[in-house]
């Protein structure tokens, strides 16, 4: 699969051939402007490849749809809904019922432990309660696989931290496949089964490392740390490699 | 004691300072009325008008039923025209927003329409519809309904584009995507586009009643002119401003507040 913007942009990603699982959580990293957020949207549909096609269960992706929900590093909530309108959004969309609706609803915001705060207003938020209504709003749509496109990026470390840690334990208790860009390793390794890593000079997928360790993972381990290295290094490899190729 | 200090001014300049300021205006006026036609002799008593003559003025148009005709007309035509000119520019401007070609193409065209006086249609609407209701009302259209549409369809294409591909990654339709986004997102647009417009249509609304109408506000005005009544000229000028700022002030901007503090904005 490849894609190719119109102008200035050219070639975004070569020949891009991957394989996610059910049911995995899969990241992905890479210097910025290298393509990832292009990546997510091909396989959201917002975008179709110029080359090749995506398979979602074995049909063709031909454009949105509510098997794959996207979320972004802006939360994108609707101000005029307050907190659990803005959560019944897509439910509404799908024709849920009412009643069911208003169950689904509740159900996820005591997931993102938002509960309380349901009839809120979304300007009465803080940024990463903002983030974890998205994240409702996405999961309560029964969706196969979860896009996050840098969701914590616009937060500050603390926040980010604790969201990190939400995120493995409300993944593991709605079991989704889940596809994240992100700009930090760490965050790729904590949460993780595997990441790959894009490269920059157009070069698409660079290479997918399998992290096989326990979890709650560690942070501070010593695998951890270790693996956490070794793709630094190819990453900043890449970032070289794509300034020299400016400079030339 | 400092605190009761802060709050007293506070509360001065809060609530009486805008109605004490047009009082002493008022007062201002009736003095350099006195001063200018009888002690120094500057104008003619019938060319200058004093706070007290208007109010005469207003108190005997009320006694004859003028007043309130005058007023009647004058809004049922103009919210007549306003709900056409809504009609139109809501048509107009969503349009506008589907084909980027047709904005392209229209856009100055509707722009020059803007930026030409509203009493330049009187002529055109008088040999087109003769002295009619009709021409009058066509004037209100023509000055408001293409100021609505431009700001009908920048509201629906600044909608922020992160909220359709929330709405589109949720699988919604055509419908649902205006009914449920893009029309809420813009509402603010609308609203203000409307305020905009309803300014327009006012006073388009006087320009054709000035020109054309045989009776409301805008031909109480000429009346004054003909019965060389300096008075009634001003009072009526009066009354056309205020009807233009109580329905901007508890209409359009009532909307528009309680909407965007809900937001949060
Ligand atoms: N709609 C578009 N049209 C043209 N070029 C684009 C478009 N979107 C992204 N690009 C280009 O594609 C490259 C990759 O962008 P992106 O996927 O956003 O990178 P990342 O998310 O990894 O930072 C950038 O060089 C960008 O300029
Ligand atoms: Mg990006």
């Amino acid at each position: 699969m490849a894609k190719q913007y119109d102008g200035h942009g050219g070639e975004v990603l070569t020949s891009v051939s991957l394989k996610i699982e059910d049911g995995e959580f899969f990241s992905i990293v890479g210097p910025s402007g290298c393509g990832k957020s292009t990546l997510l949207n091909l396989i959201a549909g917002f975008e179709l490849p110029t080359e090749g096609s995506i398979f979602m269960d074995g049909k063709p992706v031909t454009g949105p749809g509510n098997d794959r929900i996207m979320m972004f590093q802006d939360s994108a909530l609707f101000p005029w809904l307050n907190v659990i309108d803005n959560v019944k959004f897509g439910l509404d969309i799908v024709g849920c019922s009412k009643a069911e609706q208003e169950e689904r609803a509740h159900q996820y915001l005591k997931l993102v432990k938002l509960d309380k705060f349901s009839s809120y207003r979304v300007h009465e938020l803080s940024g990463g309660m903002k983030q974890r209504a998205a994240l409702a709003r996405a999961l309560a749509m029964d969706c196969k696989v979860l896009l996050m496109d840098e969701p914590f990026s616009a937060l500050d470390k603390q926040t980010t931290n604790i969201l990190r840690e939400e995120l493995a334990e409300i993944c593991a208790a709605a079991r989704r496949t889940i596809i994240l860009v992100t700009h930090s390793v760490e965050e790729a390794l904590f949460l993780s089964d595997r990441v790959a890593v894009i490269g920059a000079g157009k070069t698409g997928l660079k290479k997918i490392y399998s992290v096989d360790m326990p979890r709650p993972r560690q942070i501070g381990s010593e695998p951890f740390l270790k693996l956490r290295r070794e793709i630094l290094d190819d990453v900043r490899i890449e970032v070289e490699q794509s300034e020299k190729g400016e400079f030339d | 004691m400092k605190k009761e200090n802060l709050t007293k001014k506070e509360s001065w300049k809060g609530t009486l300072m805008v109605p004490v300021f047009y009082v002493v205006l008022i007062i201002v006026w009736q003095l350099v009325y006195w001063v200018g036609t009888s002690s120094l002799g500057l104008w003619k008593s019938y060319a200058f008008p004093s706070p007290l003559m208007v109010l005469e003025s207003c108190i005997s148009l009320i006694q004859k039923g003028t007043l309130f005709q005058a007023l009647l007309y004058s809004i049922v035509r103009g919210i007549l025209g306003f709900g056409l000119a809504i009609v139109i520019g809501f048509v107009l401007g969503i349009l506008l927003s589907l084909s980027e070609g047709l904005h392209r193409c229209l856009h100055p065209f509707l722009l020059g329409l803007q930026t030409l006086p509203s009493i330049c249609w009187v002529p055109f609407a008088i040999l087109w519809f003769g002295l009619d209701e009709s021409a009058i009302i066509f004037v209100v259209v023509m000055g408001s309904a293409f100021s609505i549409a431009l700001s009908v369809r920048n509201g629906i294409r600044n909608v922020n584009p992160l909220w359709i591909k929330v709405a589109r990654t949720m699988g919604s339709n055509q419908k649902q995507l205006y009914r449920k986004v893009i029309v809420p997102a813009a509402m603010p647009a609308f609203v203000e586009g409307l305020r905009q417009g309803w300014s327009f249509a006012w006073r388009a609304l006087m320009s054709g009643e000035v020109m054309s109408a045989t009776v409301g506000l805008g031909h109480t005005l000429m009346m004054g002119r003909d019965l060389a009544d300096i008075n009634q000229v001003m009072l009526i000028m009066i009354v056309i401003v205020v009807i233009g700022i109580v329905i901007d002030r508890f209409v359009f901007r009532q909307i528009e507040e309680s909407m965007l503090k809900k937001r949060g904005l």
